[in-house]
């Protein structure tokens, strides 16, 4: 079968690829890019340990061709900490205990890493929400559920300061 | 006991880091140079005779390295804990057990061109008829699962004391039910996986997600005849275990590709090869029978457990035997008759899963002390404390030791964490139930004299820079355990968290642990390790102690220095001690041995107590629980971030397990093949409120108190949703799992009657 | 092996024309979180997938006078996100709200739930209350079927070779009107319904029913009307004893199977208790709205 050209930015690196039709963006990006840390824990779209940001949107990365994300931009979860340092959500996750064998953690954090940026002060159900497609079975979402909501408090907290500070 | 800095503390988990940043390396994330892709191709059918296999179309396609099937498997074929007698790979002519049994593997340069080829592997089957239930298995002339059990029958546990018969006939009320569990699986996000190789001694490397490396090469051994001394298998952390990776799973496949193959192999099984192939949590059928005094005294008790064994033996016995014990519970009955078999059928596997057992038995005995309660129209709470385990005493089975019974405590509470029980709205359809619970859970303590039970070791060596590793031969499976054994160290060198590394799970570097299961490994590692430690102590002071002139005895080690107690600034960093230990020929690499000291088969106990409030509308038979609270006696909470991580997660298990989690299989096929269908709690699952609480009464011979917690988190919640909703609609819902349809069912059918 | 080719048309007359060649060999190409599952599971071998997810005609919301118009490329996401379906279709909105899991609503696609055609699908009922219909266009022209005849059974739909849903249109729901979606899952998400009904009830200034709808899915091949439920109803003053009785009919009109979500008998026992649930809240509502007008 033919292969298609493809670009697709990823982390913010640009690649160029050729890559069959039926290759699904999870795919790529273990097998192709070895980015390991998206999971496939059930190619089909249930479980969410795919997860992956597709223009920011939280999508299963499994149930994309990466031909439908030519051009398009993805951020995986080692796309996520800075420069040497942890995202906060990722300081939370540590503080608050929500990983235990950390499988589902990726699509975790990027799941809650969209939901932070759309709604910045979440209530718990909301967060619970966001979290419907990632399926955990080690945690029972307790921890990951306060870690978010910790984020999100602390946030909430620096921007009424930074409010403050404004003359 | 002096002040612990380390242990006690929700110190940082030292995996943590990697996981979240996605660049931990499970199984399936390995990449070695030259690596192939593995495919088994798994029977069509339950139960089948193999007339043949044809393998030519699959070697002639393009990329394939190498079709195996039995014919090309050295040595004996058979693997197994608990009997042998599991196949690698069903050879012509004989039968398939279940649809999880190996026919022929596939080893080809890419996954998709392993797949293709499998596909391509053409079989022809007899097929035949499956023994779909124990009861049908036991049936006399039911075809033999296995030749030399005799009604099927893969092991049976009896026990009995006082005289039931006389028990009975001394009480004034009797209850009975039949409890029929379903089969739940244990749904780790992480599939089974692999990669091996054969080096160029020889030696062949296997690193996998799994259990039980000690195990997978005694298993590799027994079914390909490669010598132990050359097989080495190292743990990978594994994505979520539960005990459905306790038994070997595919490394004695993948070990057969890489060997025959002569390159290294990755295999990794899809979701709906996992779903049928490894042993889930037993489905059982539990009659049992109360008698009672008006009082409210049990005096008599007599069960029955029927399990569902699937093909193999595996950890079946063992389950088996804990279903049947755990009837008991933390009450004190004089006249007790129990009796399980576990009976072999061509279902899916059933095996270890958190609860081993005791989960099943918690059903049956927490439903029907409700019961009883009722029947004598007396609050389920004191009932039970009128049966309660006293301070002393000594639980009927001889399995069990010396515990401090904290039934009491417990109670206290779990009542405090409850409140007052809410009231129903006015006017509404919405009904509120209330039930609490009791469970006495055991745990490994390194008094059992069977293989993989009986020591567990650990190594500790301090590096001449001060820097310390911990090798300690379990697997991380998410619970927690590296950072525990780490924090040990730490907490005895007096070093901050970040100088302890950690090598889990390796069969030839770490000493014989033993398996990652029955709640052992804090217990048996964290002893293992204070040992090793403690002999590094001794060596370290006596070299400070002639560095500084002074008695070792008025040595301590403080924030990364030995020095004297109370004075820490009269001391020494305690990488200078180590490094001239080091260079003065002294020994900084110890080992810890710990076994139990007794001479009696026994395990450890402690106690729990599970609450729930929920709120049930009759007319809709909508469930929501309003409040689930836990309590459980942890001995003392080395890490207490992750010993609630336990709580936490072993509850909504046994949510699931009560309310949505079923492995329906028909004819020995399943009709949960996928995550859509075999549904797990998700985020938005939970109780309004969940209160965890724990208690912290010392195990004299725990490390730091310590007991094994991490299956006692799951047993008691799930009789505890099943008896709340009864109180919430005054009648039992008999079928599990409890969904809307069951509610309404059970009120209909009383409406009608 | 899994092997197809992956075109993406820039146009309408590029699809269609493609659609025509590639004849029966062809599939349409929109969220992929059913054709991907098919195509892996073996169930569906196309040659080519046409993807239409940027096709310009197939991802629109337009509100008219008295209808909405929905592209069969939106977005199950878009769908829950548009005041436009809040407003003329809120039953809709509120079932896509319902469905799976964030990460396949921000790519599952309204005519994907349809043509897909699960008995279960969530969509579907609120459609069918509303009495939708599809525009099916082909390089042969064009045709609008009712979405009650589109659906043939389970998987089955009278989609033709070389046709593509690109629109999906909407009477929308009358001021006054009331409406309602019920999802029955297992578990509160990323659920395949046990059952789900839609209903939409508009109760006139006298009191009485001027328009009822009720709509059931994963209780009979295709999702269905409940007719002789409605029609007890309509013209009636809604009171205990004739919402009961609509609610029985409703049991009774369906004809479920048991399966590994549940029973039959269960799904009977479902539909009765959620159709007077869902009744009662929607006459309830209306009354509300007809006191605050005329206070």
């Amino acid at each position: 079968m033919m292969r298609k050209d493809m670009t697709l930015t990823v982390n913010g690196s640009r690649h160029a690829l050729a890559v069959e039709p039926h290759l699904s963006l999870l795919d790529l990006l273990r097998e192709k890019l070895d980015l390991t840390g998206t999971k496939k824990g059930c190619n089909a779209g249930d479980c969410g340990a795919c997860t992956v940001l597709l223009n920011g949107a939280p999508v299963n990365s499994c149930l994309i061709l990466a031909v439908q994300a030519d051009g398009q931009d993805i951020t995986t979860i080692e796309g996520v900490a800075g420069e040497g340092e942890l995202h906060p959500l990722q300081e939370a996750f540590i503080d608050h205990g929500a990983v235990q064998c950390g499988y589902c953690t990726p699509g975790v954090v990027l799941s809650a890493i969209a939901l932070l940026r759309d709604t910045p002060q979440p209530t718990r159900s909301q967060i619970q929400e966001a979290l419907s497609g990632n399926l955990c079975r080690c945690t029972g979402y307790f921890q990951i559920i306060d870690a978010i909501d910790a984020v999100a408090r602390r946030q909430s907290e620096d921007s009424s300061r930074n409010l403050e500070k404004i003359p | 006991m002096s002040d612990l800095s380390i242990i006690g503390k929700g110190v940082h988990r030292v995996d943590a880091r990697g996981k979240v940043t996605g660049h931990t390396r499970y199984a399936s994330d390995m990449r070695l140079p030259g690596m192939h892709y593995g495919k088994i191709v798994f029977s069509s059918h339950p139960r089948a005779r193999l007339l043949e296999i044809d393998c030519r179309a699959a070697e002639s396609m393009p990329g394939v390295k190498k079709v195996i099937t039995a014919r090309d498997l050295p040595g004996s074929n058979r693997y197994g804990y608990g009997v042998a007698h599991r196949p690698v790979l069903v050879a012509v002519g004989e039968e398939t057990r279940y649809v999880g049994d190996a026919v022929a593997m596939i080893v080809a340069e890419s996954e998709e061109l392993a797949s293709l080829a499998a596909s391509a592997v053409v079989v022809r089957y007899e097929v035949l008829a499956p023994l779909t239930s124990p009861r049908e298995a036991m049936q006399a002339g039911a075809y033999r699962v296995h030749q030399e059990a005799e009604g099927n029958r893969c092991c049976q546990r009896e026990f009995a004391c006082g005289d039931v018969d006389a028990g009975f006939r001394n009480v004034d009320v009797v209850v009975e039910q039949t409890y029929v569990t379903p089969r739940q699986e244990q749904a780790f996000l992480e599939t089974e996986a692999g990669v091996a190789y054969e080096d160029d001694a020889g030696v062949l490397h296997v690193m996998s997600c799994l259990q039980d490396p000690y195990g997978v090469a005694e298993d590799i051994h027994l079914a390909l005849a490669i010598p132990k001394s050359l097989i080495h298998v190292k743990g990978t952390p594994v994505g979520g275990g539960f005990g459905g990776k306790l038994n070997t799973t595919i490394q004695v496949h993948l070990a057969a590709m890489a060997c025959l193959a002569k390159v290294p192999v990755m295999l990794e099984l899809d979701r709906e090869e996992s779903f049928d192939f490894h042993a889930k949590r037993h489905p059982v059928e539990i009659r049992l029978r109360l008698g009672a005094g008006r009082d409210g005294t049990i005096h008599a008790l007599d069960g029955e457990v029927i399990a569902d064994v699937g093909p193999y033996s595996g950890r079946s016995a063992e389950v088996v035997g804990l279903a049947m014990s755990a009837l008991l519970g933390p009450y004190r009955i004089a006249n007790v008759r129990t009796r399980a078999d576990g009976i072999y059928t061509n279902n899916l596997d059933s095996g270890a899963f958190r609860g081993f057992g005791a989960p099943q038995a918690a059903i049956a005995r927490e439903c029907l002390l409700d019961k009883l309660a009722r029947t004598l129209e007396m609050d389920p709470l004191q009932l039970r404390q009128k049966n309660f385990l006293r301070p002393g005493d000594r639980p009927a089975s001889p399995m069990l030791g010396e515990s401090p019974v904290s039934i009491e405590l417990l109670t206290q509470r779990v009542l405090a964490l409850l409140g007052p029980k809410p009231a129903a709205p006015e006017n509404s359809t919405k009904r509120i139930g209330r039930s609490i619970c009791f469970d006495m859970p055991v745990f490994d303590v390194g008094e059992i004299p069977v293989l993989g039970k009986a020591g567990v070791g650990a190594a500790v060596q301090v590096h001449s820079d001060g820097g310390v590793t911990v090798y300690a031969g379990g697997t991380e499976l998410g619970q927690g355990i590296a950072t525990v054994v780490a924090q040990v160290a730490a907490e005895q060198f007096g070093l901050p968290m970040e100088q302890i590394r950690v090598e889990m799970s390796d069969s030839w570097i770490c000493p014989r642990a033993g398996r990652t299961s029955a709640s052992r490994l804090t217990f048996g590692l964290g002893n293992a390790v204070l040992e090793a430690t403690a002999r590094l102590r001794e060596t370290l002071l006596a070299q400070a102690a002639k560095l500084l002139e002074v008695a070792a005895e008025h040595l301590t080690f403080e924030d990364s220095r030995i020095c004297l107690v109370g004075q820490p600034q009269k001391g020494l960093a305690f990488a200078e001690v180590a490094e001239v230990c080091s260079d003065r020929g002294g020994n900084l690499r110890e080992e810890g041995w710990f076994r139990g000291t007794g001479d009696r088969y026994m395990y450890g106990h402690t106690f729990m107590a599970a609450a729930a409030d929920v709120e049930v509308d009759i007319a809709t038979g909508e469930m929501q629980i309003l409040k689930l609270v836990n309590v459980l006696d942890m001995g003392k909470m080395l890490n207490p971030v992750m010993a609630y991580g336990q709580l936490y997660g072993g509850a909504i298990q046994a949510m699931g397990y009560g309310l949505m989690e079923n492995m329906v299989t028909v004819d020995g096929r399943s009709k949960t093949p996928s995550f859509a269908q075999y549904m797990i709690p998700t985020a938005m699952d939970l109780p309004l409120q969940f209160v965890a609480e724990a208690v912290e009464t010392p195990y004299p011979t725990g490390p730091f108190g310590a007991k094994g917690i991490g299956e006692a988190a799951l047993n008691c919640t799930t009789p505890t949703l099943f008896n709340a909703i009864a109180d919430a609609l005054g009648v039992e819902v008999t079928e599990m799992p409890v969904g809307q349809e069951q509610i309404l069912a059970a009120i209909h059918k009383q409406d009608v009657q | 092996m899994v092997s197809f080719d992956y075109v993406r048309p820039q146009t309408l007359e590029q699809l269609l024309t493609g659609l025509q060649e590639a004849r029966s060999e062809g599939a349409v190409l929109a969220g992929g979180t059913d054709l991907h599952v098919k195509i892996r599971a073996g169930m569906s071998s196309p040659r080519v997938l046409f993807d239409i997810s940027e096709l310009a005609p197939c991802r629109s919301i337009v509100p008219e006078k008295e209808s909405l118009r929905i592209g069969g490329a939106v977005r199950m996401a878009e769908l829950m996100a548009s005041a436009a379906v809040w407003a003329k279709v809120p039953s809709l909105a509120a079932a896509a709200r319902e469905m799976s899991s964030r990460q396949i609503r921000n790519r599952a696609t309204l005519a994907g739930n349809i043509v897909t055609a699960s008995p279960a699908a969530d969509a579907v009922p609120p459609l069918l209350a509303a009495d939708a219909t599809l525009l099916l266009v082909s390089s042969a022209g064009k045709r609008v079927v009712p979405l009650a005849d589109f659906l043939l059974g389970p998987g089955k739909t009278s989609l033709a070779d070389g046709e593509v849903m690109t629109e999906i249109l909407i009477p929308s729901e009358r001021s006054g009107c009331c409406s309602g979606f019920v999802k029955v899952g297992r578990r509160k998400a990323q659920a395949i319904s046990i059952i789900n009904l839609a209903g939409a009830i508009h109760i006139g200034e006298d009191g009485i029913v001027k328009d009822v709808r009720i709509a059931l899915g994963a209780v009979a091949p295709t999702a269905m009307r409940a007719r002789q439920a409605e029609a007890v109803l309509l013209g009636t003053n809604p009171n205990a004893r004739n919402l009961e009785e609509a609610a029985a009919l409703a049991a009774e009109e369906c004809n479920p199977i048991s399966d590994v979500r549940g029973s039959g008998r269960g799904r009977r026992l479902l539909v009765k208790a959620w159709t007077l649930r869902l009744l009662q809240q929607l006459c309830d509502k209306s009354r509300a709205l007809a006191e605050a007008r005329n206070s």
